[in-house]
């Protein structure tokens, strides 16, 4: 029965299995584990800081906590996360757009200077974030040029203000991903169309908005995803920069979720928060992953 | 009877030769006598110390000790005499610093896991009544009875009452304190003297000093106080409340009381007493707060006693030398001050065999003998004789305020802020306490929703 036939049988049959079975374990692990794990705490009342064993079984209680009004933050929450995307995203897009462009334009020493841009993406979130927080102070680095330019002094600090700050940090640490992706894409274009259509007497913009741009259309919307799924997960600026204040005026969805599983210490509605996050994000992998089809299929 | 035989006057003189050479060989061998070799270590101590010293270092010498602690002043000091205990102990000491804001979070996890790495960790005010009860960190009056463990030289007597009070639960002292803090102000003795004003007494004079202050000068302000929304509102905050004559807990029957008349008017006072602060007071940390006073932008400070130190340091402080100091002001109800401060425990999952070990580290850190020595590296004080020692003007202050810290208001307060579940008692005040000062709510609406989510909390607790 067990002919060396047999296992060698055995192993072509099974050699793709094998081939992906550390991947899928890994997974299991790292993915599906704690997935599950927040799905059953949602269930349950658990104060962080308490064993398993005192955990309540509630049912949807955190759910309803959660969605109908229990948790007064949580819409607030939601609708700064969105507004928080948008500025960021769209914000590091144009100016990541805007600076590759000038690269691309440059005669020579484009890569030099990509890699003077890419510092900022480079430096840990946390570190950039106290160094944002120093310079958004009443008496700071920013309020120096907008005093210089404006004649005017902002309360970086204020409710009215704080969103905006937080947004041009991230914006300074994320735009050069689109600087170091859009450059890399400029530069590997094919120049054959590029060059007709200067021959045919087109500008420079309309080069850049008819051809350049639309030719990359697959990477900017793979790269606006990418940055959309970062900026809705993002915690570590936000949290060293401003810690969701003042008042509720930054307190994005992880900051929330983090204040309530670890400083309310509700376990429970954290793990709805989380799978709601979750959620947004993998509604945005879909697109992501839908697009990259179409981009493969054409 | 024969007579006695005469001693001869040369065998005399060789006689007293021979003793004086002996004497002087003697005297010699024991100036020169190699001695056995003490520690070599940054400051001499008593004799009885070397022993202590030498009876740990055969039980535990070699083997290291690791200390969960946060970024503070306290620590740097504990740092510098952790040198001469592993000079005189060969006890290795490891610390791993956490800021205080992650601390917090990352201590729990760590405390309640069945393995603790460390073996000494941080606690304070808030967290020893929720330690104590999930047994997350032990007892040490067993240690603290016992003559053998320790010493004289550590003197837990001389500890300030009120600081070894916040290491208490039922009775038992769960850890030493190191760098107890009540509430003060200290106010810029040129400025008030320049408008012939006296420090304030009370709060209605508080508020006006704010006020006269704000944007008397280019770049001045009326007061700085810590307002961020991690937990640093509420510190700041409850103890207008009880000086109010408000409550957050009425611990009788543990029902919330954020709703009552005196503490919603506490609220409303603080609200207005920030809107006199520098642009930013919203956000502002302890370190930011004091950074305002000491940069000269605001003529007081409502702070920790902790500030003190680093007020009168003319490397970090513009005003050094120009600040007075008063006991936190009286309110319509009396006198009240909070106590607050940093300890260091053992916590219940570290490693058994090196408890004592861990405990010899605490009161060589904690002792009297060092408390020179912690002070002048700039640790913040939590014994009485040290404090009295000091030449700077803001003793007398720190003894004052301690005096209302034990006021008949403050004993509650401390009782309200120590309750099992005043960890996040305190981050749902803060935030609360953090969107009244910047409008998006009223005090009431805070307070009522205060009273709401607290009430929700205290349920288990009401049996």
């Amino acid at each position: 029965m067990f002919s060396p036939n047999f296992f060698t049988h055995l192993l072509k049959k099974y050699y793709p299995v094998i081939l992906v079975l550390p991947a899928i374990t890994t997974v299991l692990i790292l993915v599906i584990y704690p997935l599950f794990m927040s799905l059953q705490t949602s269930f349950f009342k658990w104060t962080y800081g308490t064993p398993w064993s005192q955990a309540e079984y509630v049912g949807l209680k955190n759910y309803y906590w959660v969605f109908f009004g229990g948790d007064y933050l949580f819409y607030v929450s939601l609708q700064l996360t969105v507004v928080y995307v948008i500025f960021q995203v769209l914000g590091s897009f144009f100016v990541g757009l805007f600076i590759a462009v000038l690269l691309d334009k440059l005669p020579r020493g484009g890569s030099l200077f990509t890699s003077f841009f890419i510092i900022p993406m480079v430096i840990m979130p946390a570190v950039a974030g106290l160094m944002w927080r120093l310079y958004f102070t009443y008496d700071g680095l920013v309020n120096y040029f907008v005093e210089t330019l404006f004649r005017i002094k902002i309360n970086w600090f204020s409710t009215e203000y704080a969103l905006i700050a937080l947004s041009l940090a991230s914006i300074w640490i994320t735009a050069p991903f689109f600087i170091l992706v859009f450059y890399a894409a400029l530069t590997s274009l094919p120049q054959s169309p590029i060059e007709a259509a200067r021959v045919d007497g087109a500008s420079e913009l309309t080069i850049l908005k008819d051809i350049k741009l639309p030719m990359l259309k697959p990477i900017i919307f793979v790269t606006l995803i990418l940055r959309t799924i970062e900026a809705l997960r993002s915690f570590d600026l936000p949290y060293v920069t401003f810690g969701g204040g003042p008042g509720s005026a930054t307190e994005v969805l992880a900051i929330h979720i983090n204040r309530i599983a670890f400083q309310f210490r509700q376990l429970g509605a954290g793990s709805v928060l989380s799978l709601f996050l979750i959620l947004l994000v993998v509604i945005m992998c879909s697109l992501l992953i839908n697009k990259l089809k179409e981009s493969w299929v054409t | 009877m024969s007579e006695p035989k005469k001693v001869g006057r040369r065998k005399f003189l060789y006689a007293v030769v021979g003793l004086v050479a002996l004497v002087s060989i003697g005297t010699l061998a024991y100036v020169f006598w190699p001695k056995a070799e003490k520690p070599k270590t940054q400051a001499e101590y008593p004799e009885e110390v070397y022993k202590w010293a030498e009876r740990i270092k055969e039980k535990f010498g070699g083997k290291t000790l690791t200390v969960a602690a946060v970024a503070h002043p306290s620590t740097d000091a504990f740092k510098v005499l952790t040198s001469d205990f592993e000079a005189l102990t060969n006890i290795k000491v490891k610390w791993v610093i956490y800021t205080e804001t992650s601390y917090f979070d990352k201590i729990l996890l760590i405390a309640s896991g069945q393995e603790v790495p460390f073996d000494l960790m941080y606690t304070c005010a808030e967290i020893i009544p929720g330690f104590a009860k999930q047994e997350l960190v032990i007892p040490v009056d067993a240690y603290l009875s016992s003559r053998e463990l320790t010493p004289e030289w550590f003197n837990l007597n001389d500890i300030i009452p009120a600081y070894l009070n916040y290491m208490k639960t039922d009775d038992k002292i769960y850890g030493i304190p190191f760098a107890g803090e009540t509430i003060f102000v200290a106010y810029r003795k040129d400025l008030f003297e320049k408008y012939n004003k006296n420090p304030p007494t009370t709060y209605d004079e508080l508020l006006e000093l704010a006020k006269f202050f704000n944007k008397k000068e280019e770049n001045l302000y009326g007061l700085s106080i810590r307002c961020a929304k991690s937990w640093e509102a509420a510190w700041s905050w409850i103890s207008f409340a009880y000086g109010f004559g408000g409550k957050w807990v009425d611990l009788n029957t543990l029902e919330p009381k954020f709703s009552s008349p005196e503490t919603v008017n506490s609220l409303k006072y603080f609200v207005e007493l920030v809107k006199y602060g520098p642009p930013g007071i919203e956000a502002f940390s302890f370190e930011e707060a004091w950074a305002a006073f000491q940069t000269g932008k605001t003529a007081m400070l409502v702070e920790s006693t902790a500030a003190a130190p680093s007020i009168e340091d003319p490397t970090k402080s513009s005003v050094a030398g120009k600040v007075g100091y008063i006991k936190f002001p009286k309110g319509p109800a009396g006198e009240c001050a909070g106590v607050w401060g940093w300890g260091i425990s053992i916590p219940t999952g570290a490693p058994k065999e090196m408890r004592e070990a861990a405990w010899n580290l605490i009161l060589w850190l904690t002792s009297e003998l060092n408390a020179d020595r912690y002070l002048k590296n700039g640790g913040i004080v939590s014994r009485l004789t040290p404090l009295k020692k000091m030449e700077h003007g803001y003793d007398k202050a720190i003894i004052d305020s301690l005096e209302a810290a034990n006021s008949k208001l403050s004993k509650e307060l401390l009782i309200a802020y120590t309750l099992p579940i005043s960890f996040e008692m305190t981050g749902i005040v803060s935030e609360l306490v953090s969107r009244a000062i910047t409008g998006e709510m009223s005090p009431e609406d805070a307070c009522k929703q205060m009273d709401k989510q607290i009430d929700e909390l205290l349920k288990p607790y009401r049996g």
